[in-house]
């Protein structure tokens, strides 16, 4: 999903938390209900709130599942390409074709790296773990033409944030 | 299940769900034995019920156990060993407060099952070739090492050919420093350069590395 | 010493190091923030050997003060062995100790995760360091399991067994509850239960691959599994530190009412919700490996099932819950009442971030940039710490029969809570930006908003100055006659 859309949504999110419960905050300065009132009424509006927060959970879970990245066995049937991750660089393919099914095939030599790809806006819009002694299957295909950079996105060591690779997808 | 072989098992992981099911028969024993019923809390018991398992897992480290099995009689005593500190999980827990024991034997059977794949037990190097091409000009013996050392701890500073990035260019380094001098600055540097003697980096490393920065051109 | 007191001293023992501790992490968080803002400059290693120290340093702080509130509280339903909980008081600090050592003057820097082989491999601190770090947090390992046990044993023994203590007759048997001898379990021991039984599970993965690493350190011939070795780290990892918001939550059940002049009950209701954040926050760590493909796929949706669960108890029960309490009630706000309801608060928009993070697609463009942060720390900063400083004032105003000033508790609060936003809103709108975590240098547009959260950090530390001060007011202020 496109993060300045993600961003956007918790923001609203955020703001209408803090508006309900200054709120409800603000209630304590209007004059005292019994427990047992608020209560009643709140108990019913519990169950509301449980349904409508299930709702939104089978939603978004359903409207998730089939954006999932990891591929099912067909569409590993890409063209693939290796990449190896080191303390302090990626080797890399230099060009990758554009609008094509293509898997990477990322490992690691040493530590855990993340191979996280970044478009041409530079903009992460694809990631995956790059572990010693396994191999990590990311299908994709890339529509935008252009250069892409690729950062390390695990914790790697003191020169984590200087390992950069690049690739072009034309 | 072997328990008194001087036989090898090869495979880790199987032995490691060996000692599992010990550890059960020891839990089940601590459980099934007669713990008073506690008001009062029995601090000595605690202890004895959170030590056992930490000791249990450290005695499964499989080098150690390795070494017992050139001798049947101590292989034995390891397996005896286990039951016993599973036992004591589990009664030392239910002689602390009654029901702890039941909490602090399901701590210890959990590890002993999942110890099995992961403890001493690891896939092999994942196969995918290496595309980058060997070197083309022949480099002193101890420089190959030091190229290593390099790609490791230097590269991401003085660039993967020493040809310079954050850190300056180590081209022609000979010209500017010998080989003495060149230790001496890996071994005290001056920053933003990071002290990597003596570690990562020990002296020998250190003579590699100054090896191969030497024979940059 | 009189039970009373001598309990009252392990509280405040528990609660002002883990105070320490947190101002002294808070320090170091701030000179992280500085250096990504780029207005200082230091090497790598120093950057990453103080942020190992921060994470770690600041989890432990934030566990060491809700630990201390909650024993109090559960000592008052079952008195409890005060040398037990002293012992493992002294376990976590003398770790806490190794730890610090193992940074200054070891510049261990394989940040909190030290996630296998990592700390081993292409170290740039000395093996020692390595060895201190991985004893210094199997001590505290040690202390969380002796506080979960003896916790675990006054539920069992105080409400009539486990049965008892998760309120199963009260769900299914109504009937028999209020006939059964056992009292029946207030909401904080519910709290209680929860933190022994997920804290024993965290300390179990904890344990194991605490010792593999340690194993492995002695003798490196011994192989580990990397991908057992991440599971087992997250496991223990995420379930201890979100263990603190559900030790802390027990002071709002416990002091929130006292404010509202309200009562918070036990119900059916309040014990499912229980029940539910005791399998979920057992099974959401999952949602760490989301990136790493060759986890098994039911784990993958294992943790994204468990995480939306984990946020019901939470959403419906608790927070929902606390609202009710003072909506329209005759509210005394106080620094104290402040805190804990503002707590509330930051723990609910932390979910939804957290919510967010814990969708696979989304976790996909998300994982690992600085929206990770932007989210742990909005729960730990705007929810745990708001509760324990929301306990202390309300045992200080208690004690003292004081409150602080409405002036006060403004300025107090724009720090913290004006300033805290601005600090975590820079980690959100970055990660949104793609800026990645874990980066000593940051690509562009990091730096920039690194200058203005380095503005709410520091907005948020005064803050924290002038709270601190004011506690100390009312400390120093002579007991109330009506005080207990």
């Amino acid at each position: 999903m496109h993060q300045t859309t993600v961003l956007a949504g918790f923001l609203v999110a955020a703001a209408a938390v803090l508006i309900v419960m200054a709120a409800i905050a603000r209630t304590t300065t209007q004059p005292e209900e019994p427990q047992s009132i608020v209560t009643a009424t709140g108990y019913r509006l519990r169950r509301g709130w449980l349904w409508v927060l299930a709702a939104a959970a089978a939603a978004a879970f359903a409207l998730s599942l089939p954006e999932f990245p990891y591929g099912k066995p067909a569409t590993l049937t890409g063209q693939h390409y290796s990449v190896i991750a080191t303390q302090y660089s990626f080797e890399l393919p230099s060009v990758v074709p554009a609008d094509t099914p293509i898997v990477f095939d990322v490992t690691s030599k040493d530590v855990n790296h993340g191979f996280g790809i970044y478009d041409p806006q530079d903009r992460l819009i694809a990631q995956v773990q790059a572990m010693p002694q396994y191999i990590n299957h990311l299908p994709l295909r890339l529509y935008a033409k252009g250069h892409y950079v690729v950062r390390c996105l695990e914790y790697c060591g003191i020169a984590h944030a200087a390992m950069l690779g690049s690739f072009d997808v034309r | 299940m072997p328990v008194i072989t001087g036989e090898r098992e090869p495979d880790i992981g199987k032995h490691h769900l060996d000692h599992a099911v010990l550890m059960l028969l020891g839990i089940i024993a601590g459980l099934a034995l007669y713990a008073p019923r506690n008001d009062r809390e029995s601090a000595p018991w605690l202890w004895v019920a959170v030590l056992s398992p930490i000791l249990a897992m450290l005695l499964m480290a499989p080098s150690l156990y390795a070494a017992t099995d050139a001798l049947p009689w101590l292989h034995s005593l390891m397996h005896v060993t286990f039951a016993l500190l599973a036992l004591l999980t589990a009664y030392g827990g239910q002689s602390y407060i009654r029901g702890v024991g039941w909490a602090t034997s399901a701590l210890l059977q959990t590890m002993a099952i999942v110890a099995a794949f992961g403890y001493g037990v690891a896939p092999a190097a994942a196969g995918i070739a290496s595309a980058q091409a060997p070197a083309s000009a022949p480099i002193p013996g101890k420089a190959v090492h030091g190229r290593q050392l390099f790609a490791q701890n230097c590269a991401v500073c003085h660039g993967q050919h020493g040809e310079g990035g954050v850190g300056p260019s180590l081209k022609n380094e000979q010209a500017r420093k010998d080989f003495a001098e060149v230790q001496a600055w890996i071994k005290k540097p001056a920053p933003p350069m990071p002290t990597l003697y003596p570690a990562p980096l020990n002296a020998k490393d250190v003579a590699d590395v100054a090896a191969y920065v030497e024979s940059l051109k | 010493m009189s039970d009373s007191t001598g309990a009252r001293a392990v509280m405040w023992a528990y609660l002002t190091t883990g105070v320490a501790i947190f101002g002294l992490m808070a320090l170091i968080g701030l000179a992280l923030r500085v250096e990504q803002a780029q207005w200082v400059a230091y090497d790598p290693g120093t950057f990453y050997a103080l942020m190992t120290l921060h994470g770690s340093g600041m989890v432990v702080a934030l566990a060491l003060s809700a630990m201390g509130g909650l024993w109090f509280i559960m000592n008052r339903e079952r008195g409890m062995d005060r040398t037990i909980a002293w012992s493992a008081y002294a376990a976590i600090v003398v770790g806490v100790l190794c730890v610090i050592l193992s940074i200054f003057p070891g510049r261990f820097a394989a940040a909190w995760t030290f996630l296998y082989p990592l700390p081993f491999t292409g170290a740039t601190w000395p093996s020692w360091a390595t060895g201190a770090f991985l004893f210094g947090v199997a001590l505290v390992m040690l202390g969380w399991t002796v506080y979960c046990v003896q916790l675990l044993g006054c539920v069992l023994a105080k409400y009539g067994g486990l049965r008892g203590a998760v309120g199963w007759d009260l769900v299914f048997h109504p009937g028999r509850a209020s006939t059964s001898s056992a009292p029946e379990p207030p909401p904080q021991a519910f709290a209680a239960l929860v933190t022994a039984v997920d804290g024993l599970f965290a300390a179990t993965g904890g344990m194991l691959v605490g010792v593999a690493l340690i194993v492995h350190w002695i003798d490196p011939s011994v192989a580990i599994d990397p991908l057992w070795a991440k599971n087992l780290t997250y496991q223990f990892g995420h379930t201890f530190a979100n263990l603190t918001i559900y030790m802390a939550i027990a002071f709002v059940y416990v002091a929130l009412p006292r404010y509202a002049n309200r009562k918070w009950h036990t119900s059916p209701v309040l014990a499912i919700a229980w029940w539910g954040t005791l399998l979920f926050v057992a099974t959401a760590y999952f949602h760490h490996l989301y990136m790493d493909f060759v986890q098994p796929r039911g784990f993958q949706y294992l943790g994204q099932v468990a995480s939306y669960l984990a946020a019901f108890p939470p959403a419906v029960v608790t927070i929902f819950g606390g609202a009710l309490l003072i909506y329209r009630s005759k509210m005394r706000w106080t620094m104290g009442s402040m805190f804990l309801y503002a707590g509330l608060v930051g723990w609910l928009i932390g979910g939804i971030g957290a919510l967010i993070d814990a969708t696979v697609p989304i976790n996909f463009s998300l994982h690992n940039t600085l929206w990770v942060p932007a989210h742990f720390h909005t729960y730990l900063l705007e929810g745990v710490t708001l509760f324990v400083l929301g306990w202390i004032f309300a045992n200080l105003e208690a004690r003292s029969g004081l409150v602080s000033s409405l002036l006060t508790r403004w300025i107090v609060g724009l720090g913290i809570f004006g300033g805290g936003a601005l600090l975590l809103l820079g980690w959100y709108v970055a990660g949104a930006e793609s800026v990645p975590r874990r980066y000593a240098v940051q690509p562009v547009p990091g730096p920039a908003i690194a200058a203005w959260a380095s503005i709410g950090a520091m907005l948020l530390i005064a803050g924290l100055v002038f709270c601190l001060a004011e506690a100390v007011r009312l400390a120093r202020a002579p007991k109330a006659l009506t005080a207990s």
